[in-house]
């Protein structure tokens, strides 16, 4: 399926409070070719995006719900406002209809429950960052 | 009656007249005794000093006839001539004449020698013829002997010869006296018994005086029976059967008397003393100087002129002596005392009878009266009273009459309505009695000794026994319920006697009862109200005890039955209800919960199947493994948590593990986690509830926390253990409850969430369940700073 000579597709950023979500999710993109930036909460990657004169630039925000400090519904709202350009994808254990539901109004991308299948993982972070792409040719152009 | 109304009057009239009058009999008596006495004295007081006057004169005249005697002119010259011998003669010469002339008298020789005797002895002897002297000495004549001495004492001349008198007189008293060595006087003697005349004597000796008067020549010697000489003056005045007068000198000697023999001693020293006195008088004695003892009256007087005389001769002064026996003196006030006792019973049988007449005027028209209304009160009066008295008792029975006629009009229908009542009585028992057994409650009227003196239908059923084997048993022997339950029960018995009435006002809402309801509002409930459920079999009921009043004053205690074992029921659904309407919410925590591991699990898993390097391999293994574990225990818990409660699975509880069990689940409630938990267990005692439902209630406050912080903030967790309650707190630091809420919190369906968001019946449900393990809860909530929640449970070895 990759047989491409092995380039970085994209960098992702994944904020989760469980450091072992984390590694997992790490090794799963990893082994897909992306570059992966990690944060443990909501303030954490805001931090990590407005950092300095040279924000961190990423392609996608994987992020789960229930966290400390700044939940994921928080931090969504945040950069929704702040970078609407960069595509969320929700990685939760919440299984609620309600809350995916309003989630995607609010431009989130896609909604994943926990656990969820390697591929279906890659596949959807694929789309986000083909996705994040194509927002910004069209910004660019 | 004891004592009737006739007796009274007739006792209060004796008593009005009696009195005075006996007072007045005895006053009476008394002052005329004593009146009777001053009178018989002062007779016998005159009669005393009359008599002696009488004697006084006697014994003056005798005095004189022997004075007329010494101043003779032959009695002077024989005397004058027999002591011209003497003037020759030396002392001792005299006394040898003297003894042999008196030698010579002694012998026989009776003839007195010298000169001028013959006319002297004619002078003598005519004086003897004129007073009735007898020849004789000792016989019975006034007068024993009358001899002359000369100035030596030796006899001159005698009326006898006989052996009589003695020669000389010179140591004799009589004779010294009346000689006065040549003074002379008149001396009377004492009385005296003399052997030669065989009686009781007494001596008048006369000096005789030569012509000048200025010497003595001789004595003059009389000696007189004192009885016979006194008689005359004495012995005829007698009076009464006893009375008489006495003659006695001042030592008390007799010297005449009527009944007392002469010369006899009066021994009463006393009365001599008392009726010797110098001037005449009468006495009261206690003795009457005859040998008695009674009390008598003595009038006595001295002798006024002859006493004198003795008194100079002798020393002692002869008193007249006037008596009468006091049985015959005091007779008149005996007799007197009869009569006034006499006057005063018949005046007592007087005041009796006219008594007995006025009382029976009196009392006949009210025993009339007495009759009409005992028959009045029996109901057998039909005529009207006649009593025609005229006065207070007449009107009396007029008002009978009144009453009468009212009484007869009031009582005419009285039985029917006696009737009327009776039945009403009769049927409000029935319609009582119906009320109470058509009840679905139980209702029990106990005594004061706790025995059961009514009890209704349903009451016997739930007793499971017949109400004639129960009533007088005791109710708390009857009931079969466990330990804690009848000493409750006995304690509420027990205070229910002893509260006052209002408190336990029969119309007051039994609050009890209500606060049971599931869905009823919980607002105003206290610790006071929370009772235990009485478990009778598998049924339990709602209690209350009650006064009530019956009847006859005495207090009797009800105890109201109601059957809750299917609110119970409904309680213990609507419990596992609310628990499980929670738990869609709690499910996507735990989902959350479990999916994260799984991931990673999952994720470890996939990468160990890639991994060639068996370090790494291993290293992934125990993560799996640790993840695999914490997902079992949680889901463990969970299940725990769901399970619904059976009812009999009530057991020890431990508060603290279902607070920590109960802190991890609600965690998972909220899709924020930034809590801080401080929490403060101390070592408690268990309680008795079901394990489940504590935890619920741990649950239920915990998430309110939780979710009233938005996820975020300090909550703080303490158990404590204080006079056998057992203690916890739940703190939060959210915003509060707003005061208008606070008395609602614990109301059904009672939110501030948006619809759909909550049932409302969270702490409704802690609420019950608190109480219905004998706890209360508290809340305490400041706007800003958070709320507290505060439950207390008795500890199992309290229950």
């Amino acid at each position: 399926m990759f047989d491409a000579p092995r380039e970085q597709f994209g960098r992702v950023m994944v904020v989760d409070d469980e450091a072992d979500i984390r590694k997992v999710v790490r090794m799963h993109l990893e082994k897909a070719n992306y570059e992966v930036i990690e944060a443990a909460n909501g303030s954490e990657a805001i931090a990590l995006l407005g950092s300095g004169d040279n924000p961190v630039y990423v392609d996608t925000i994987l992020c789960d719900i229930r966290m400390p400090k700044v939940n994921g519904l928080e931090l969504i709202e945040y950069l929704r406002q702040q970078y609407p350009s960069i595509p969320i994808v929700v990685l939760t254990g919440f299984p609620d209809v309600q809350m995916a539901t309003s989630l995607l109004k609010q431009g989130v991308l896609d909604y994943l429950v926990k656990p969820v299948e390697n591929e279906h993982l890659i596949t959807t972070i694929k789309k986000a960052v083909d996705h994040h792409e194509m927002m910004k040719g069209q910004f660019t152009t | 009656m004891r004592f009737g109304l006739k007796r009274k009057i007739i006792f209060s009239i004796l008593g009005a007249g009696a009195l005075p009058l006996i007072l007045g009999m005895v006053i009476a008596y008394f002052q005329g005794t004593t009146e009777l006495e001053r009178v018989i004295g002062g007779n016998f007081q005159a009669l005393a000093g009359e008599t002696a006057r009488s004697i006084d004169l006697v014994l003056s005249g005798e005095i004189a006839r022997r004075q007329r005697i010494a101043s003779n002119e032959s009695v002077i010259a024989a005397l004058t001539a027999r002591n011209a011998r003497y003037r020759k003669l030396e002392r001792t010469a005299i006394e040898r004449l003297l003894s042999e002339e008196a030698a010579r008298w002694r012998s026989g020789e009776r003839s007195l020698s010298g000169p001028q005797i013959g006319p002297a002895q004619e002078v003598l002897k005519r004086f003897a013829k004129t007073a009735g002297l007898s020849e004789r000495p000792g016989s019975h004549a006034t007068l024993h002997t009358l001899f002359l001495t000369d100035e030596e004492g030796a006899l001159l001349v005698s009326l006898h010869s006989d052996r009589f008198p003695a020669y000389r007189h010179a140591d004799q008293e009589w004779w010294q006296r009346a000689y006065g060595h040549g003074k002379g006087q008149t001396h009377i003697g004492t009385v005296a018994f003399d052997d030669a005349f065989g009686s009781y004597v007494f001596t008048l000796a006369i000096p005789v005086l030569d012509e000048s008067r200025q010497r003595v020549l001789g004595v003059l010697q009389s000696v007189f029976d004192a009885k016979e000489f006194f008689r005359p003056a004495i012995h005829p005045i007698r009076f009464g059967q006893t009375g008489h007068v006495m003659l006695i000198d001042s030592r008390g000697t007799v010297i005449n008397c009527p009944i007392l023999p002469t010369g006899v001693r009066v021994n009463d020293t006393a009365l001599i003393r008392s009726v010797t006195a110098e001037e005449p008088g009468w006495v009261k004695a206690a003795g009457d100087g005859h040998g008695g003892q009674a009390a008598s009256i003595i009038g006595f007087a001295p002798l006024p002129e002859t006493s004198a005389t003795t008194r100079a001769s002798t020393g002692l002064l002869w008193h007249t002596f006037a008596w009468q026996s006091s049985q015959e003196l005091f007779a008149p006030t005996h007799s007197l005392l009869l009569w006034v006792a006499s006057a005063g019973l018949l005046a007592m049988g007087l005041l009796g009878s006219i008594g007995y007449y006025a009382a029976h005027r009196i009392v006949t028209p009210i025993r009339h009266l007495q009759e009409g209304a005992a028959r009045i009160g029996r109901g057998e009066l039909t005529e009207p009273l006649t009593i025609r008295t005229g006065d207070e008792i007449e009107r009396l029975a007029d008002e009978f009459n009144t009453m009468n006629e009212r009484l007869k009009s009031a009582f005419s229908n009285l039985e029917e309505k006696v009737a009327a009542k009776t039945a009403e009585v009769r049927a409000l028992k029935e319609y009582n009695e119906k009320i109470l057994n058509s009840l679905p409650d139980s209702v029990v009227i106990l005594k004061q000794d706790r025995t059961i003196e009514y009890i209704n239908a349903e009451a016997t059923k739930v007793l499971q026994s017949q109400p004639a084997s129960i009533l007088g048993h005791s109710l708390f022997d009857l009931l079969s319920v466990d330990q804690p339950t009848q000493r409750q029960l006995e304690w509420e018995f027990d205070h229910a006697q002893l509260t006052t009435a209002s408190r336990l006002d029969p119309w007051e809402e039994p609050r009890l009862m209500q606060s049971r309801d599931p869905l009823a509002p919980t607002s105003g409930g206290t610790a006071e109200d929370i009772r235990r459920d009485i478990r009778i079999g598998a049924r339990a009921f709602g209690h209350r005890f009650f006064r009530v009043s019956s009847g006859n004053g005495a207090t009797r205690i009800g105890l109201a039955l109601r059957e809750v074992t299917s609110e119970r029921q409904l309680q213990d659904q609507l419990i596992q209800a609310e628990k499980l309407a929670g738990m869609g919410t709690l499910t996507a925590g735990i989902a959350h919960e479990i999916n994260n591991p799984l991931f990673v699990i999952m994720g470890l898993a996939e990468a160990v199947a890639e991994e060639d390097s068996p370090g790494a391999t291993k290293a992934f293994a125990k993560d799996i493994v640790k993840y695999a574990r914490h997902m079992s225990s949680l889901i463990k818990n969970f299940a725990r948590y769901a399970t619904p409660g059976s009812a009999e699975n009530i057991r020890s509880v431990d508060v603290t593990q279902a607070l920590a069990d109960a802190l991890k689940m609600a965690r998972l409630a909220h899709m924020s986690d930034d809590l801080t938990v401080h929490t403060d267990y101390a070592p408690l005692p268990p309680i008795l509830a079901r394990p489940e439902e504590i935890q619920q209630v741990c649950h239920n406050i915990i998430v309110n926390a939780i979710q009233a912080m938005n996820g975020r903030g300090a909550l703080r967790l303490s158990t404590d253990h204080v006079n056998g309650w057992v203690r916890l707190r739940i703190a939060d630091t959210g915003p509060g409850i707003p005061k208008a809420f606070l008395g609602k919190i614990f109301d059904p369906f009672f939110t501030t969430k948006e619809p759909g968001k909550g049932t409302g019946l969270g702490l409704n449900i802690v609420y019950q369940i608190v109480t219905k393990y004998g706890g209360t809860i508290a809340v305490d909530s400041e706007e800003g700073k958070g709320t507290t929640f505060t439950v207390r449970w008795p500890a199992e070895s309290h229950a």
